[in-house]
Protein backbone atom coordinates (compact mmCIF):
# COMPACT_ATOMS: atom_id res chain seq x y z
CA UNK A 1 0.00 0.00 0.00
CA UNK A 2 1.06 3.47 -0.76
CA UNK A 3 1.92 5.38 2.20
CA UNK A 4 1.21 9.38 2.84
CA UNK A 5 4.67 10.23 2.40
CA UNK A 6 5.19 8.15 -0.92
CA UNK A 7 1.80 9.83 -2.29
CA UNK A 8 3.51 13.25 -1.19
CA UNK A 9 6.60 12.13 -3.02
CA UNK A 10 5.29 10.84 -6.04
CA UNK A 11 2.76 14.68 -6.24
CA UNK A 12 6.10 16.62 -5.83
CA UNK A 13 8.08 14.48 -8.49
CA UNK A 14 5.14 14.56 -10.88
CA UNK A 15 4.51 18.33 -10.47
CA UNK A 16 8.06 18.91 -11.39
CA UNK A 17 7.78 16.86 -14.35
CA UNK A 18 5.17 18.77 -15.96
CA UNK A 19 6.71 22.11 -15.03
CA UNK A 20 10.05 20.75 -16.71
CA UNK A 21 8.19 19.77 -19.99
CA UNK A 22 5.45 22.76 -20.27
CA UNK A 23 8.08 25.23 -19.23
CA UNK A 24 5.40 26.20 -16.52
CA UNK A 25 6.38 28.50 -14.10
CA UNK A 26 5.89 26.98 -10.26
CA UNK A 27 3.51 28.98 -8.88
CA UNK A 28 1.12 27.79 -11.64
CA UNK A 29 1.93 23.84 -11.24
CA UNK A 30 1.67 24.54 -7.40
CA UNK A 31 -1.65 25.58 -8.10
CA UNK A 32 -2.97 22.57 -9.35
CA UNK A 33 -5.60 20.36 -7.92
CA UNK A 34 -7.24 16.52 -8.86
CA UNK A 35 -9.54 18.42 -10.78
CA UNK A 36 -7.01 20.58 -12.72
CA UNK A 37 -7.80 19.50 -16.33
CA UNK A 38 -4.61 18.54 -18.56
CA UNK A 39 -4.83 16.82 -22.00
CA UNK A 40 -7.19 18.99 -24.02
CA UNK A 41 -7.25 22.05 -21.29
CA UNK A 42 -3.30 22.54 -21.56
CA UNK A 43 -2.28 24.21 -25.09
CA UNK A 44 1.33 23.69 -23.90
CA UNK A 45 0.59 19.89 -23.48
CA UNK A 46 0.22 18.47 -26.98
CA UNK A 47 0.41 14.75 -28.85
CA UNK A 48 4.66 15.38 -28.69
CA UNK A 49 4.58 16.56 -25.17
CA UNK A 50 2.54 13.94 -23.96
CA UNK A 51 5.20 11.08 -25.50
CA UNK A 52 7.47 13.00 -23.20
CA UNK A 53 5.87 13.21 -20.48
CA UNK A 54 5.25 9.39 -20.84
CA UNK A 55 8.92 8.58 -20.84
CA UNK A 56 9.91 10.90 -17.94
CA UNK A 57 7.60 9.12 -15.84
CA UNK A 58 8.89 6.03 -16.34
CA UNK A 59 12.31 7.20 -16.19
CA UNK A 60 11.57 8.85 -13.08
CA UNK A 61 9.61 6.86 -10.81
CA UNK A 62 11.27 3.39 -12.89
CA UNK A 63 7.88 1.96 -14.32
CA UNK A 64 6.83 0.71 -17.88
CA UNK A 65 3.32 2.54 -19.65
CA UNK A 66 1.97 0.58 -22.02
CA UNK A 67 0.29 1.71 -24.84
CA UNK A 68 -2.74 0.38 -23.75
CA UNK A 69 -2.70 1.94 -20.90
CA UNK A 70 -2.41 5.13 -22.65
CA UNK A 71 -5.93 6.84 -22.88
CA UNK A 72 -8.12 10.09 -22.26
CA UNK A 73 -8.81 9.57 -18.94
CA UNK A 74 -5.31 8.88 -17.34
CA UNK A 75 -4.87 12.53 -18.68
CA UNK A 76 -7.76 14.17 -18.33
CA UNK A 77 -6.77 15.74 -14.87
CA UNK A 78 -3.97 16.39 -12.61
CA UNK A 79 -5.45 13.99 -10.17
CA UNK A 80 -5.95 11.00 -12.96
CA UNK A 81 -2.67 10.89 -13.71
CA UNK A 82 -1.22 11.15 -10.13
CA UNK A 83 -3.61 8.23 -9.13
CA UNK A 84 -2.12 6.58 -11.87
CA UNK A 85 0.98 6.87 -10.78
CA UNK A 86 0.74 5.49 -7.92
CA UNK A 87 -1.27 2.56 -8.61
CA UNK A 88 1.56 1.67 -10.61
CA UNK A 89 4.57 2.30 -8.72
CA UNK A 90 2.15 0.44 -5.48
CA UNK A 91 1.87 -2.51 -8.16
CA UNK A 92 5.70 -2.56 -9.21
CA UNK B 1 31.93 31.71 -35.14
CA UNK B 2 31.19 29.12 -37.87
CA UNK B 3 32.81 26.82 -41.01
CA UNK B 4 32.78 24.05 -42.86
CA UNK B 5 34.50 21.16 -41.46
CA UNK B 6 35.84 18.06 -43.21
CA UNK B 7 33.23 15.72 -42.21
CA UNK B 8 34.41 12.36 -43.97
CA UNK B 9 31.28 10.75 -44.34
CA UNK B 10 30.01 13.01 -46.98
CA UNK B 11 33.04 15.53 -47.57
CA UNK B 12 32.03 18.55 -46.02
CA UNK B 13 29.71 19.90 -42.81
CA UNK B 14 28.70 23.16 -41.29
CA UNK B 15 29.78 23.74 -37.75
CA UNK B 16 29.29 26.53 -34.78
CA UNK B 17 31.82 26.93 -32.52
CA UNK B 18 35.42 28.81 -31.68
CA UNK B 19 38.31 27.93 -32.38
CA UNK B 20 41.47 30.19 -30.97
CA UNK B 21 44.35 27.55 -30.78
CA UNK B 22 43.62 27.03 -26.62
CA UNK B 23 44.47 24.40 -24.65
CA UNK B 24 40.96 23.49 -23.59
CA UNK B 25 39.30 22.04 -27.32
CA UNK B 26 35.74 20.92 -26.47
CA UNK B 27 33.35 18.52 -28.68
CA UNK B 28 29.90 19.14 -28.44
CA UNK B 29 27.66 16.06 -29.03
CA UNK B 30 23.90 17.41 -28.52
CA UNK B 31 20.72 15.67 -28.12
CA UNK B 32 19.03 13.24 -31.14
CA UNK B 33 16.41 14.06 -33.27
CA UNK B 34 13.47 16.48 -32.36
CA UNK B 35 15.79 17.13 -28.79
CA UNK B 36 18.32 19.26 -30.81
CA UNK B 37 16.17 21.77 -31.64
CA UNK B 38 14.98 22.33 -28.34
CA UNK B 39 18.47 22.43 -27.08
CA UNK B 40 20.61 24.54 -29.75
CA UNK B 41 19.69 28.09 -28.36
CA UNK B 42 21.08 27.02 -25.13
CA UNK B 43 24.59 25.24 -26.83
CA UNK B 44 25.09 28.15 -29.35
CA UNK B 45 25.17 30.14 -26.36
CA UNK B 46 26.89 28.58 -24.07
CA UNK B 47 29.83 27.97 -26.37
CA UNK B 48 29.84 31.99 -26.37
CA UNK B 49 30.28 32.15 -23.15
CA UNK B 50 32.91 28.83 -23.06
CA UNK B 51 35.13 31.49 -25.48
CA UNK B 52 34.43 34.05 -23.04
CA UNK B 53 36.17 31.78 -20.20
CA UNK B 54 39.38 30.33 -22.18
CA UNK B 55 37.79 27.47 -23.62
CA UNK B 56 37.49 26.42 -27.63
CA UNK B 57 34.04 24.50 -28.07
CA UNK B 58 33.03 23.27 -31.27
CA UNK B 59 29.51 22.35 -32.24
CA UNK B 60 29.44 20.26 -35.79
CA UNK B 61 26.84 18.88 -37.79
CA UNK B 62 26.59 15.38 -38.50
CA UNK B 63 25.35 13.53 -41.83
CA UNK B 64 21.63 14.10 -41.27
CA UNK B 65 21.59 17.09 -39.04
CA UNK B 66 21.22 20.72 -39.04
CA UNK B 67 22.23 22.31 -41.93
CA UNK B 68 23.33 18.81 -43.95
CA UNK B 69 22.50 18.13 -47.24
CA UNK B 70 22.72 14.45 -46.30
CA UNK B 71 19.75 12.21 -46.42
CA UNK B 72 19.02 11.57 -42.64
CA UNK B 73 17.55 8.22 -43.44
CA UNK B 74 20.74 6.98 -45.10
CA UNK B 75 22.55 7.63 -41.60
CA UNK B 76 22.61 4.93 -38.74
CA UNK B 77 24.35 5.40 -35.09
CA UNK B 78 28.21 4.27 -36.87
CA UNK B 79 28.15 6.90 -39.29
CA UNK B 80 27.91 9.39 -36.30
CA UNK B 81 30.06 7.93 -33.92
CA UNK B 82 32.85 7.57 -36.80
CA UNK B 83 31.94 11.60 -37.47
CA UNK B 84 32.62 12.37 -33.80
CA UNK B 85 35.64 10.47 -34.37
CA UNK B 86 36.66 12.23 -37.13
CA UNK B 87 35.49 15.76 -35.58
CA UNK B 88 38.18 14.73 -32.65
CA UNK B 89 40.54 14.29 -34.52
CA UNK B 90 40.11 17.30 -36.74
CA UNK B 91 40.01 19.79 -34.07
CA UNK B 92 42.43 17.91 -31.86
CA UNK B 93 39.39 17.78 -29.21
CA UNK B 94 40.62 17.16 -25.43
CA UNK B 95 36.84 16.53 -24.12
CA UNK B 96 33.77 15.61 -24.76
CA UNK B 97 29.93 17.31 -23.71
CA UNK B 98 27.49 14.67 -24.72
CA UNK B 99 23.94 15.34 -24.01
CA UNK B 100 21.30 13.39 -24.00
CA UNK B 101 20.87 11.07 -27.05
CA UNK B 102 24.36 12.38 -28.13
CA UNK B 103 26.17 10.69 -25.51
CA UNK B 104 25.80 7.03 -27.79
CA UNK B 105 28.14 9.16 -29.75
CA UNK B 106 30.71 9.55 -27.43
CA UNK B 107 34.91 8.90 -28.63
CA UNK B 108 35.73 6.10 -26.38
CA UNK B 109 39.01 7.24 -25.28
CA UNK B 110 38.27 10.80 -24.72
CA UNK B 111 37.39 12.23 -21.28
CA UNK B 112 34.24 14.15 -20.65
CA UNK B 113 31.00 14.98 -19.49
CA UNK B 114 27.60 13.98 -19.92
CA UNK B 115 24.20 15.35 -18.86
CA UNK B 116 21.33 13.03 -18.67
CA UNK B 117 22.65 10.63 -21.07
CA UNK B 118 19.76 8.52 -22.81
CA UNK B 119 20.31 5.31 -24.51
CA UNK B 120 19.37 4.66 -28.16
CA UNK B 121 16.97 2.29 -27.05
CA UNK B 122 14.87 4.93 -24.86
CA UNK B 123 14.77 7.43 -27.51
CA UNK B 124 13.09 5.07 -29.79
CA UNK B 125 10.61 4.37 -27.59
CA UNK B 126 9.99 7.76 -27.18
CA UNK B 127 9.86 8.28 -30.63
CA UNK B 128 7.64 5.45 -31.08
CA UNK B 129 5.33 6.26 -28.55
CA UNK B 130 4.87 10.27 -30.01
CA UNK B 131 4.14 8.52 -33.39
CA UNK B 132 1.37 6.03 -31.85
CA UNK B 133 -0.17 9.01 -30.19
CA UNK B 134 -0.17 10.75 -33.43
CA UNK B 135 -1.49 7.99 -35.64
CA UNK B 136 -4.38 7.56 -32.91
CA UNK B 137 -5.13 11.14 -33.58
CA UNK B 138 -5.54 10.76 -36.90
CA UNK B 139 -7.82 7.37 -36.38
CA UNK B 140 -5.21 4.82 -36.92
CA UNK B 141 -4.64 2.59 -34.19
CA UNK B 142 -0.86 1.29 -34.80
CA UNK B 143 0.79 -0.10 -31.80
CA UNK B 144 4.54 0.53 -30.87
CA UNK B 145 5.81 -3.10 -31.89
CA UNK B 146 3.65 -2.69 -35.39
CA UNK B 147 5.27 0.56 -36.15
CA UNK B 148 8.70 -0.84 -35.22
CA UNK B 149 8.18 -3.89 -37.39
CA UNK B 150 7.02 -1.79 -40.14
CA UNK B 151 10.36 0.44 -39.46
CA UNK B 152 12.69 -1.92 -39.50
CA UNK B 153 11.58 -3.02 -43.10
CA UNK B 154 10.97 0.32 -44.96
CA UNK B 155 12.08 2.98 -42.36
CA UNK B 156 10.17 5.07 -40.33
CA UNK B 157 8.98 8.69 -40.06
CA UNK B 158 9.15 9.79 -36.36
CA UNK B 159 7.96 13.04 -35.26
CA UNK B 160 9.66 14.21 -39.08
CA UNK B 161 12.49 12.29 -39.18
CA UNK B 162 13.37 9.59 -41.27
CA UNK B 163 14.63 7.05 -39.87
CA UNK B 164 16.24 4.14 -41.79
CA UNK B 165 16.01 0.59 -41.12
CA UNK B 166 19.88 0.53 -40.06
CA UNK B 167 19.38 3.67 -37.44
CA UNK B 168 16.34 2.04 -35.70
CA UNK B 169 18.24 -1.42 -35.32
CA UNK B 170 21.77 0.72 -34.29
CA UNK B 171 19.08 2.79 -32.17
CA UNK B 172 17.27 -0.83 -30.09
CA UNK B 173 20.63 -2.03 -29.73
CA UNK B 174 22.24 1.39 -28.38
CA UNK B 175 21.86 0.85 -24.14
CA UNK B 176 25.40 1.90 -23.73
CA UNK B 177 24.27 5.70 -23.12
CA UNK B 178 27.01 5.66 -19.85
CA UNK B 179 30.52 6.13 -20.63
CA UNK B 180 32.85 4.45 -18.38
CA UNK B 181 35.11 7.90 -18.15
CA UNK B 182 32.77 10.38 -18.85
CA UNK B 183 31.54 12.63 -16.01
CA UNK B 184 27.93 12.67 -15.59
CA UNK B 185 26.95 16.22 -14.77
CA UNK B 186 23.13 16.60 -13.45
CA UNK B 187 21.16 19.02 -13.98
CA UNK B 188 20.48 19.71 -10.48
CA UNK B 189 24.11 20.14 -10.17
CA UNK B 190 23.80 22.72 -13.50
CA UNK B 191 20.65 24.31 -11.96
CA UNK B 192 19.12 23.30 -15.63
CA UNK B 193 15.49 23.28 -16.55
CA UNK B 194 16.24 20.23 -18.98
CA UNK B 195 15.42 22.09 -22.04
CA UNK B 196 15.20 18.67 -23.93
CA UNK B 197 11.96 18.33 -22.75
CA UNK B 198 10.82 21.54 -23.35
CA UNK B 199 7.48 21.25 -25.90
CA UNK B 200 8.98 24.95 -27.45
CA UNK B 201 12.29 25.73 -27.93
CA UNK B 202 13.62 28.22 -25.14
CA UNK B 203 15.87 30.72 -25.18
CA UNK B 204 17.64 31.62 -21.11
CA UNK B 205 20.90 33.05 -21.16
CA UNK B 206 21.15 32.54 -17.37
CA UNK B 207 21.44 28.42 -17.83
CA UNK B 208 24.03 28.82 -20.56
CA UNK B 209 25.88 31.16 -18.38
CA UNK B 210 25.88 28.12 -15.30
CA UNK B 211 26.73 25.54 -17.87
CA UNK B 212 29.19 27.38 -19.15
CA UNK B 213 30.37 28.08 -15.32
CA UNK B 214 30.18 24.24 -14.58
CA UNK B 215 32.09 23.69 -17.40
CA UNK B 216 35.18 26.27 -17.04
CA UNK B 217 35.42 25.36 -13.27
CA UNK B 218 36.01 20.71 -13.81
CA UNK B 219 38.00 21.77 -17.41
CA UNK B 220 39.88 23.93 -15.18
CA UNK B 221 40.50 21.49 -12.42
CA UNK B 222 41.56 18.69 -14.98
CA UNK B 223 44.13 20.76 -17.60
CA UNK B 224 45.92 21.81 -14.05
CA UNK B 225 45.93 18.05 -12.64
CA UNK B 226 47.10 16.58 -16.08
CA UNK B 227 49.82 19.40 -16.13
CA UNK B 228 50.98 18.47 -12.68
CA UNK B 229 50.80 14.53 -13.61
CA UNK B 230 53.15 15.18 -17.01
Amino acid sequence: MATRATCAKSDTILRQILRDILALDEDRVAAFTSDTGLFGHLPELDSMAVASLLTEIEDRFDIMIEDDEVDGDMLETYGALLAFVEARRTAS
Amino acid sequence: MTGIWPCPLDGHEYWFGSDRGRMARLLILPPLFAEANRCRSLLTAMIRQLDDCGIDAFLPDFPGWNESLAPLQKQDLQNWRDAAQAATDHWQITHFLALRGGAELCPPALPGFTVSPLSGKKQLRSMIRAQTILEREAGRHRRSEELLQMGLQDGLTLAGFQIGPAMLRDLLEADAAAHSSAEELTIDALQLSPPWLRAEPGHDPAQAEEMARAICARLGRKLIFNTIEV
